[in-house]
This record gives structure tokens, sequence and C-alpha cells, in this order.
């Protein structure tokens, strides 16, 4: 009898587990990492990236990202290195339109199209529409390092083109931004994590609020273990970008 | 082998495992510290953008690109063997060429708008006579040094881009055959990994519109087949790109002087997943100007002449669409790797379907393997990065003429090497009839008119390697 008093103690004096967010609260974590990161307007980011590969010299790149909120349009253009200046991507709608300048001619590629060749892909760089492609599940809550975190698996929605049909997010219960990130394929098989362990936040006129972004991310290649990319974003800007930005045009005045 | 070499292999094989292990910190490692805190917003910007130079740009934001040196220079070397294996000869005795190109370029950007570009190439094959100036079915092997593109572009208000000068634009969305390259008076091979076509000289006039992804395009052409020195010869063109949700749609019309006008039409969608695309050219005549040409006697290699003027009726053909319809589709075969299969057909209104003229068309200069036929296939399959070759891609083609039955397979090999250095190479196999198309091949005996006679067997195999390195 004194055994079950000391255990019932034990029971009463243990930490209560942690209180599962429900599909409601869930969704609304989600919601505020897509409001938080949403730009309401146009968006230019200067993007250091740094590329490990396996049996290879490091590479470092440098490239500008522009994106527009409202229509979707996304441009990547690279500055460095000189093998790849002037190299670039538009979206237009559905379309990942990619330009040879060495014989003028325009290509089509698909969403999963990565970056450069190295193993950053489109949707590291455009705005998160996490709530738009995905459903949301609460998995745990736990700790991540030193910060307290809501682990939350996320499984694209029917007929939604992204590059990882299943993410596995830990995000910082304290200010709702995403610490660290896996991504899945189809068959459960892990293949990329990314890690983001420094944020910023600057002033938007367009949206009347905040732009939260990670000013640091780190992948890793789960597959091919000795492949990595740093990207570090050195500089944002949220005001309106010039007439025309958008457009063939425009990237083929700047490619090479 | 004893237990201690067993133990030894293990280690070193986990060796690179573990180094690369320890190169990853652990998420205690990273989310350990102190995590940094926002800065403090920005801040707001004035509302009213011309205040925008009261205050200073933010760090790294200069009117993108603005280097500090505004002149680059760069290029390609492109270092390439080729052979031909010809039936019936030795080895020793295939044709041998080192087609090498050498690129050099100069890129000037004073400003944000105004930019100026000069790419040169040399070709340089030591191993043909500097006398030579193309090769038996006319591809050109010699050295030659031309400008590849010279161009000047600028914007008008940022809503009309101009380009002015020798320059490269290509369309069409084909894989093999793209009858709606119109700018390019040159055809392409459509097997090559490497499109070497010059630039041409143009005025072009691009207007977008950004809110729709609408492209609109005025062309002022100053090459073409006939050299363009009156003001009535300079050639125009005029196109439209539409997107409407997955689907491009293009439309085009190109004049030129000594031919008529022509009209192209190009879409590309997706349905499930397929990837469609189709182009078409129509019009009345050719579209270089050149004739067409009508057999009324095959040549006898006996007479004397073979064949006349008079067996060989030149004129421009009526309506003459050229169709190419094609469709790919890839197929994620695992988490990682993916495979594209693709199919194309082209009817060409304007091949032939004897190959009996085939050497007339030599003679005039106008026989292209890949275009002489009506209706041709091509199949492929690219198969990038397979298994851990991470930095290599395999592409398998084949071409059908059906018209003669000849048919020419290819697999190209590219592998990175080194970060920077492309090594390239190919192999392909040429079957069918001989004296078709891609079994090109002609015997003619010792004759008064041909003393030495002509033998010229058909091509079993061609073989190529080549590095490629940018500068």
């Amino acid at each position: 009898m004194r055994t079950i008093r000391i255990l019932a103690l034990l029971l009463l004096l243990a930490p209560l587990p942690a209180r599962s967010l429900s599909q409601e609260e869930t969704d609304r974590v989600i919601r505020k990492i897509d409001e938080m990161e949403r730009s309401g307007g146009d968006y230019k980011a200067l993007v250091y990236m740094e590329a490990k590969e396996k049996d290879k010299t490091d590479v470092v790149y440098e490239l500008l990202a522009y994106r527009r909120s409202g229509d979707q349009k996304l441009m990547f253009l690279f500055l460095e290195p000189k093998t790849e200046a002037g190299k670039g991507y538009l979206r237009l709608e559905k379309n990942l339109w990619f330009y040879d300048p060495r014989v003028g001619r325009w290509e089509r590629r698909t969403e999963r199209e990565r970056i450069g060749g190295t193993d950053t892909r489109r949707g590291d760089l455009d705005e998160s529409r996490l709530a738009e492609e995905f459903t949301a599940k609460w998995e745990a809550d736990e700790k991540l390092g030193k910060f307290e975190v809501h682990r939350i698996l996320l499984t694209v929605r029917p007929g939604v083109d992204v590059a990882f049909p299943t993410v596995r997010l830990w995000v910082n219960k304290e200010n709702g931004v995403v610490l660290k990130r896996q991504e899945l394929a189809l068959s459960g098989r892990l293949m990329r994590t990314g890690y983001f362990p420094r944020w910023k936040k600057v002033w938007s006129e367009s949206k009347k609020g905040e732009v939260w972004y990670a000013e640091e991310m780190r992948y890793y290649d789960e597959v091919e273990k000795a492949n990595q990319t740093l990207l570090l974003v050195k500089s944002v800007d949220t005001r309106p970008l010039e007439t025309n930005l958008f457009t063939k045009a425009w990237l083929e005045s700047k490619s090479r | 082998m004893t237990p201690r070499t067993v133990l030894a292999l293990i280690v070193l094989a986990t060796a690179p495992v573990l180094a690369v292990a320890q190169e990853r910190p652990s998420d205690d490692e990273i989310f350990g510290k102190t995590y940094p805190q926002p800065t403090a917003p920005a801040p707001a910007p004035p509302a009213d953008a011309k205040l925008e130079t009261a205050s200073p740009q933010p760090e790294g934001f200069g009117a993108p690109p603005a280097p500090p040196d505004p002149l680059k220079i760069g290029g390609m070397l492109y270092l390439r063997l080729d052979t031909q294996w010809q039936q019936g000869l030795p080895p020793s005795q295939w044709i041998l060429t080192s087609p090498n190109l050498i690129d050099l370029y100069v890129d000037v950007r004073p400003n944000d708008r105004v930019r100026g570009f000069i790419l040169g190439r040399a070709q340089l094959n030591p191993l043909v006579p500097e006398t030579a100036t193309v090769g038996a079915l006319g591809r050109d092997l010699a050295t030659q040094v031309f400008l590849d593109q010279a161009w000047i572009r600028f914007d008008i208000e940022r809503q009309v881009f101009v380009t002015v000068g020798k320059q490269q634009v290509t369309w069409g969305v084909a894989r093999f055959w793209n009858p709606t390259d119109f700018l390019h008076f040159r055809k392409k091979d459509p097997l090559s990994t490497f499109d070497q076509r010059q630039g041409e000289w143009m005025l072009k006039l691009h207007v977008p519109w950004e809110k729709a992804g609408w492209n609109f395009y005025a062309i002022a052409l100053f090459s073409g087949n006939q050299v363009v020195d009156q003001l009535g010869k300079v050639g125009g063109a005029l196109r439209a790109e539409v997107v409407l949700g997955p689907v491009e749609v293009a439309g085009e019309i190109v004049v030129r002087a000594g031919t008529l006008p022509r009209l192209g039409l190009e879409a590309s969608w997706a349905l499930w997943e397929l990837d469609f695309y189709g182009n078409a050219s129509l019009g009345k005549g050719t579209p270089n100007g050149l004739p067409q040409w009508n057999m009324i006697t095959p040549p006898d290699w006996q007479a004397l002449p073979p064949f006349t003027d008079s067996d060989y009726v030149g004129y421009q053909p009526g309506f003459a669409p050229q169709v190419t319809a094609g469709v790919s589709w890839t197929w994620k075969y695992d988490d990682l790797h993916t495979l594209t299969i693709g199919a194309e057909y082209f009817y060409n209104s304007l091949g032939y379907s004897d190959p009996a003229i085939y050497p007339w068309l030599i003679v005039n200069g106008q026989f292209d393997p890949f275009y002489v036929g009506r209706n041709q296939v091509g199949l492929y399959v690219l198969v990038p990065k397979p298994f851990r070759w991470y930095d290599t891609t395999f592409i398998f083609s084949t071409l059908a003429n059906l018209t003669d039955t000849t048919f020419i397979s290819r697999v190209d090999y590219s592998v990175l090497l080194l970060t920077y250095l492309r090594l390239e190479a190919f192999a392909s196999l040429h079957y069918g009839v001989p004296g078709g198309a891609f079994r090109f091949a002609l015997q003619v005996p010792p004759s008064s008119y041909f003393p030495q006679g002509i033998d010229y067997p058909p091509a079993v195999a061609d073989f190529g390697v080549a590095l490629r390195l940018s500068l």
C-alpha cells in the first residue's frame, strides 16, 4: 500500500505530458509561418550560396532572388561564379522558364528544378505557401537544442506540384519560425534536412507589417551525405521593383 | 582473408562516412547556442518614391547588377575529335576530324540598362588541309574564324527592349526538328548536343506584357540566304507568345527577300504526366527561297554525263507545310532519379520521296541528311544522374527517315570532372537501306566521265570525344 502511495505521489509530481495541438491550432501555426514570411508585395534578396559536393571543389554562388506576391512571380539571377553569371530562372504562373543565351532559346522546366545544379530548390527562396500546398498534422512537442518546438508533419495536397511530398517541421513555440525541416520522398525516404538557425525581419510598406526571413539556411543531402549547401541572405529589400522586371525581356537583357 | 584484414577494410570503408558525419553538426550544436534575436525593424521607407534618394540605399543594393568593373571577358574551349567508320574501310582509313571551337567574349555593361556583347568564335581543325572549305556532304570542317554575336542592347522606358546586331534567337519547342526556327537560315544538327550555328544580323524589338506574361516581338532581318545589300531585301518578322495557364502558344510570321511569307505556330502544354508540343511552318514556296526539285530521269552513272540540267526541274511549291509534333514523359523511377522518354514526328512536305535525287542535291549544296525525308520520326531517352553518378548524363536518340528507311541511333555521354571540366563522348550507328539519307553511298565505276570512278561507301558508325571548359 505504501508503495502504491509513493507511485501515486510520483505521478502527481511528474511534469504533465505535453498537450497535443488540435487540428485547428496546428493549422494556425502553419498559417502563421506563411503570414510571417509573406512580403505582401515585391521582395528582393541578395543571397550567398556555398555548395559542397562529393569529390568536387567547393563552389560559391551569389544570386539575386526576386519575387512578387499576388501573381506568384519569381526570378533568380546568378551573379557569381563567372561560369554561372547571367543564368536565370523565371517563374510565371505554373511555368518555370530557363533561358539559354548561347542559342537564344527559352525552355520550360518543372517546379522541382534544382537551382544552379546545387541542392537548393526553387521553394527555398520562394514565398512560403505551406497552408496552401500541404495538410498539417501535429506529431509532438519536444526540445530542439535549447528551444521548445512543435513537430509537425506536412503532406502535400492532391494535385499540387512540390519538390517533396512530405515535410516535417520543427517550429519554435515562442515566435513561430521554422528551425528545422526534413523533406521526404513519396516512399518515406529522408532526402534532405534543412536548418534555419538565424532569422531576421524587415519592414514592408506594401504589407504594412514585418516580413521574416531566414538569414542562414543549411541544407544537408541525406542521400549523398557529402553534399551540403549553405545559404546566407545578405540583404533584403521590400520596396517596389522596377517595371517589366518579371519578364523574359528583362532576364534576357541580363543573361550571358 | 584474416579477421584483422576484414576489420581494416571495414574501417577503411567507413572512414569517409565518419569524416562526413563529423562535418555535420548535431541539432544541439546548431540550436544549443544563444538564439540570435531578430534585429529591430528597419525604418519604413518613404512613402513617396521620389524621396528615396534622401536616404542611403541598404548595403548591397544598388541597381542590379552594377559590378565595379563593367567589362567582363570570358569564353569557352571545346576540343573535339570525331571519326566515321564507312562500310568496307579498315579503321586506318576512317575519316578523322577535330573541329575544335574557341569562343571569346567581351561583355560591357556601363549601367543597368545598356549592354554591349561580342562573341568571337574560331573553329580550328588541324586535321583538315587549310585549303579545304567544306566536307563531302557539306559539313563545315575547315578552320574558320567568325563573329558569333555582336550586339548592343538597351531599353526604351523599360517598355521596349531593343537588341541590334548579330545575335542568337532560336524559336521552336521541339527537340529534333524545329521548322519554325525561322531566324536561323542554317539548319541545326538535331542530334548534336551543341548548336554551333552562328547568330544572325537583326534588329529586335521586344515588348513584354508583365502582368499577363505575354511577349511581342518585331524584328528586322539583315541576313539570310541572300545578301541584304538593298533596302528592299531587308526581311521582317512578327511574333507573339501567349501563356494561358500551363499552355504556351506562339505565332509568328516571317518575310524575307526572295521568299514568300511564312507563318509559324508553336504550342506546348502539359496533360497529366505528359508534355506535348508542336510546331508548324505554313506557307507557299520554300522557306529559304531555294528551288524544290522534280527529278524527271534518275541519274544513269554509265551515261556521259550521268545527268543533265534537263533531268531536274526546279520549282517553287504551292502550300508546303512542315509540321512537328511530339510528346515526352518523365518517369521518377525512384526517390532521387528520373528518366525522360520522348517521341517526335516530323512531316516535311519539302522532303523527297526518291533517294536517287540526293546526288543532285549534293551538287547544288542542298543535301542535309536530317531534312531530306518527307516523314521522319525521332525517339529519345534522357537519363540524367543515373544511380550514384551524380555528374553523368546519358542521352539515347534514334532518328528514322521513314521515306528511305534509313536510321541513325546515337548515345551521348557527358560527365563533369573536377567541378568545371566536362567530358563528352558519343557513338552513333547508321543502318537501313544503303544510299538513304543516313547511309548515303555512291559507287560509280571508272568511266570516261569519272576516270577514277566514285567510291563513297555508306556510313556504319560515328564516334566522338570532347572536352569542354568555360574560360
